[in-house]
């Protein structure tokens, strides 16, 4: 479910919690990552995955009910843009954030290609995630494209 | 085995000296009997002329008696001058006979005192009658000459002679058996000589041949064996330039995950800590330059992994990554870098291979070739794969390049360790083509290998 779909969305008065699931295969990073969000922002992290086949198994069973997808594209094994191209397929109502190294414009373009919202880059964007993250949860965020 | 018997005998120390002792009794041999043969024919000769001699000396003995007689009977000059003719003939003639003999029996086993005293005594009388006519009385003259036994005296003079002649012949005869022997002797060494020398110079021949089959079998050996060494070193360097690309790779992945990891994290820490209520302005301040810092070292850190690895080979594929290598060259060389990429289908080794020879060029360039243009291809034709990297520059000898310059050979190696080819064509102010082959990757591979992987790897 979108935020913008969200009856509540511009009331203030009830904060629902971002189902996230993050696709990370550095632990370090991973753990971070998630007490931060959890920290700054309201979002709840309800899976975690560190390759592609797991993230799509995850994402089979339970991507309906997400809100948002947090995806690493270089992992352990297999790719993040294969997560993507998988939620893209799905139809999954979900925001797809790419968080990557290596945010080159052709990157950025491919993933924007495989239907992702936005892309950060890991060493000097992370301010922007947490930011974006927090608008999407408080609704104020734009539809994908239109942020900057 | 009889061959190398008889060259196990050619081969000891003391075949020579031997050989040289058989050569020198085979001359001796030779020799000897050449004088001895030589010694005989002008004996055998000499017996002949000494036989003639005898005939002139009696000859010349009955002419001067007759002539005497003459002058006896009616005076004459004519006569008398016959007569000393006659005595000075004979003389001739006799110490000629003499000589001969002596020559045919130089022992002097034969006497020719007798005869030479029989000889003198007819000369004595008939002196006698000469003298005793040119006196004047030649009456009393006739009568000595009358009452001479001349007669008889030639007849032993001539039985002298045979004496001699024979006893001489003797001697003769058998210096003749030992000619044929002698003769015999040099036919049979001859004969040997040249058995000996024919089969030496066959079993010379053999052993030349034999020689140089062993040398050509020889030289074959070490060629190949050079071959299996050129494989083995060739062999030996790729596998280098794997394990070095495999270390980098890992140091750039270890580099990426664990720092990058790590600098990750801090920045997040860093974002959790500048969004604490109430901070003090001065800890934002210290913040941002701890955060100015950890840019620095992030920003070192993907230096060193690039340096190490190029992340856009892998991110980008190889087309995009050339391109971006020939971008960065041109604008760090301040030339145009015209580029001719299609998209070709590697393995990624092969990919990595074609990046650095690539790499490795546009560097060459930089250093050494002051070149106003440079073209890099990348094609696939058929089975192969084809990069080419062709400058305007000043060129150089391709068989001159100092063996400490371990580039293009490196480039050669690895090339060559995928079963490609590469080509150096250069020469002084004509530029240089890097030209490489390299063969396109198995299709069955790539689909097993990459299953359902999207086009950038990860």
């Amino acid at each position: 479910m979108r935020g913008a779909l969200n009856p509540f969305m511009n009331t203030q008065t009830y904060m629902p919690a971002l189902k996230t699931f993050i696709v990370e295969d550095n632990q370090v990073i991973y753990e971070n990552l998630v007490s931060t969000l959890q920290e700054l922002t309201e979002v709840e992290v309800v899976g975690h995955a560190r390759d592609e086949a797991g993230a799509l198994r995850w994402l089979r069973s339970e991507g309906d009910s997400l809100d948002l997808l947090i995806i690493d594209i270089f992992l352990v094994t297999g790719s993040g843009l294969g997560v993507l191209k998988a939620a893209q397929d799905a139809h999954l109502g979900a925001r797809r954030v790419v968080l990557t190294n290596y945010a080159t414009a052709d990157i950025r373009r491919r993933c924007a290609v495989l239907g992702a919202d936005r892309v950060f880059d890991k060493s000097c964007e992370l301010d922007d995630l947490i930011t974006y993250c927090a608008r999407v949860s408080d609704g104020s965020a734009t539809q994908p494209g239109e942020l900057n | 085995m009889i061959k190398s018997s008889i060259e196990r005998v050619a081969r000891t120390r003391y075949v020579m000296p031997v050989v040289l002792a058989l050569a020198v009794v085979a001359v001796v041999v030779i020799e000897g009997a050449f004088q001895h043969s030589r010694t005989t024919l002008t004996q055998g000769i000499a017996l002949t002329d000494a036989r003639l001699q005898a005939g002139r000396v009696l000859q010349h003995l009955t002419d001067a008696e007759t002539a005497a007689r003459a002058f006896l009977i009616n005076g004459q000059a004519a006569d008398r001058d016959d007569y000393r003719e006659s005595i000075m003939a004979l003389a001739e003639a006799q110490s000629g006979a003499f000589q001969l003999i002596a020559d045919v029996d130089p022992q002097r086993t034969v006497s020719v005192e007798e005869l030479r005293m029989a000889i003198q005594s007819r000369v004595t009388a008939m002196e006698q009658w000469m003298d005793t006519a040119e006196r004047g009385r030649r009456t009393q003259a006739r009568l000595m000459a009358s009452s001479d036994r001349g007669r008889t005296a030639y007849a032993d003079l001539r039985a002298g002679f045979d004496l001699v002649l024979q006893r001489a012949a003797a001697l003769q005869q058998t210096a003749r058996v030992s000619l044929f022997d002698a003769i015999m002797i040099n036919r049979v060494a001859l004969h040997l000589l040249v058995l000996i020398s024919v089969l030496g110079l066959v079993l010379f021949t053999r052993q030349l041949r034999y020689s140089d089959e062993q040398k050509a079998r020889e030289s074959e050996y070490l060629a190949s064996q050079v071959a299996l060494r050129t494989a083995e070193l060739r062999e030996l360097a790729g596998h280098l330039v794997t394990t070095r690309e495999d270390e980098r790779g890992r140091m750039a992945r270890e580099l990426h995950d664990e720092l990058g990891g790590l600098f990750t994290a801090m920045k997040l820490e860093l974002a959790r800590l500048r969004r604490i209520p109430e901070l003090p302005a001065q800890a934002q301040e210290r913040m941002g330059g701890i955060e100015q810092r950890l840019n620095e070292g992030i920003a070192v850190k993907r230096r060193i992994i690039e340096h190490l690895r190029p992340s856009s080979l892998d991110q980008l594929g190889l087309v995009s990554a050339l391109e971006v290598l020939c971008q960065d060259a041109a604008s760090n060389l301040g030339l145009p870098v015209n580029t001719d990429l299609e998209s070709v289908n590697l393995d990624k080794e092969c990919e990595l291979t074609v990046f650095r020879l690539v790499q490795e060029s546009l560097t060459n360039i930089s250093k050494y070739a002051k070149a106003r243009q440079v073209w890099v291809s990348l094609e696939a034709e058929g089975d192969w794969v084809r990069v080419g990297v062709r400058d305007d520059g000043c060129g150089f000898h391709a068989h001159t390049v100092p063996a400490r310059h371990h580039g293009l050979i490196g480039m050669r190696v690895r090339v060559e360790s995928h079963a490609g080819r590469l080509d150096i064509v250069s020469s002084p102010g004509q530029g240089t083509h890097i030209k490489a082959e390299l063969p396109c990757k198995a299709q069955t591979e790539g689909e097993v290998c990459e299953p359902g992987q999207p086009e950038v790897q990860g």
